[in-house]
């Protein structure tokens, strides 16, 4: 069982990719996929969202699994690699969690089980750079998200020209040393299959 | 592990608030005009929210669950206008309504008046009913005041 983070800023699309790629790795792969996703709230929506899907979800509620509620999502690991026993995990933590906390609480929870920590998969919201960057503490926090990245998704590139995606992996390249970009649109599939490539670790499809 | 307060987002002065509600009709309304109503509603809310003192719009988020189907709507501010998806297969009189509205720069309780009072003027606007069922406050060690919310806190008694 390997567990992936699918991390970003608020409102960076995380949703719609995970149910995007969760659909096509368990309909065009065969593999058992199980969705966590975690709201600070009790009130969850993303839940909701993804329990139509049809899909394994389990909701994380009450805090942040990166600290807060840390122990619950270890747990979780747990529970679900003993009675679902997914080939993957899809892990969407919250908009302002810390993608390298969510890899040690992983990591934490694997201890028993048969768990590999994958990548730490960071969107990049392409729609709203300066927004991201500008502001002082909001800019700490996403460049901190970013810098935890093994990939860094260029997210909703279907709303942006060629120039914009440029100037988002400088943005980015300004505060990570060698990202790995993949250009990604969840709504029309651009990228799809190159994020599909690095969770199954394969050569890029072209 | 970390208590509550020393949570990861406290430090970058995020707020949050959830509302579960009912939404009522007198009449039947087809998609469309719920998918306005949705969408109007999370800009109403955003520009509320910035009104407020909000620096910075996380992600207003909606869910409306019916027995024909569901609609959800979301924005990352008014300036960004709202995403609708999914669709209501016959008109409907009843349905649950979810808000989740998490902006940075105002307190809660700010929050939370921004989201419901936006809620129940849109509601009156679209002729709808919105009863409230469950809440939730969330994000409540609040650090990061506004220029607004500074002065208000420093004005002598």
């Amino acid at each position: 069982m390997e567990i992936i983070q699918i991390a970003g800023f608020l409102g960076c699309g995380k949703t719609t990719l995970l149910l995007r790629i969760a659909g096509i790795l368990s309909e065009d792969y065969g593999l058992r996929v199980a969705l966590v996703v975690n709201e600070i709230g009790s009130i969850p929506v993303d839940g909701k969202v993804m329990e139509e899907s049809g899909m394994k979800v389990k909701e994380l509620g009450g805090g942040c699994i990166c600290c807060e509620i840390a122990q619950s999502f270890a747990n979780t690991v747990v529970i679900l690699a003993r009675e679902f026993q997914p080939d993957l995990v899809l892990v969407e933590p919250t908009g302002v969690a810390i993608p390298k906390q969510v890899k040690l609480v992983a990591a934490m929870g694997g201890r028993d089980t048969q768990v590999e920590v994958g990548p730490a998969i960071v969107l990049f919201d392409s729609s709203r750079p300066e927004e991201l960057m500008d502001d002082e503490l909001m800019g700490m926090l996403v460049k901190r998200q970013l810098k935890d990245a093994d990939v860094v998704v260029i997210s909703k590139v279907d709303m942006v020209d060629r120039s914009r995606i440029e100037e988002c992996k400088q943005l980015v390249a300004d505060v990570v040393k060698n990202p790995r970009f993949i250009e990604v649109s969840a709504i029309k599939g651009t990228g799809v299959n190159e994020l599909i490539d690095v969770i199954l670790k394969r050569e890029p499809s072209g | 592990m970390k208590n509550k307060g020393e949570a990861c987002y406290v430090e970058y002065g995020v707020s949050g608030y959830g509302v579960a509600t009912k939404l009522l009709s007198q009449e039947a309304i087809e998609s469309d005009k719920l998918g306005d109503f949705l969408k109007d509603l999370m800009v109403e809310i955003a520009e509320r929210c910035q009104k407020a003192g909000a620096k910075y719009i996380g992600h207003i988020k909606s869910h409306l669950q019916t027995s024909q189907g569901t609609l959800r709507a979301d924005t990352i501010g008014a300036r960004h206008g709202a995403e609708l998806h999914g669709h209501i297969q016959k008109p409907v009189k009843t349905g649950e309504l979810v808000i989740n509205s998490i902006v940075q720069g105002i307190p809660e309780a700010k929050v939370k008046d921004c989201t419901l009072s936006a809620a129940r003027e849109m509601a009156k606007k679209y002729n709808l009913q919105i009863e409230e069922v469950e809440e939730h406050l969330y994000f409540d060690e609040y650090e990061y005041l506004s220029e607004a919310d500074k002065l208000d806190q420093e004005a002598p008694v």
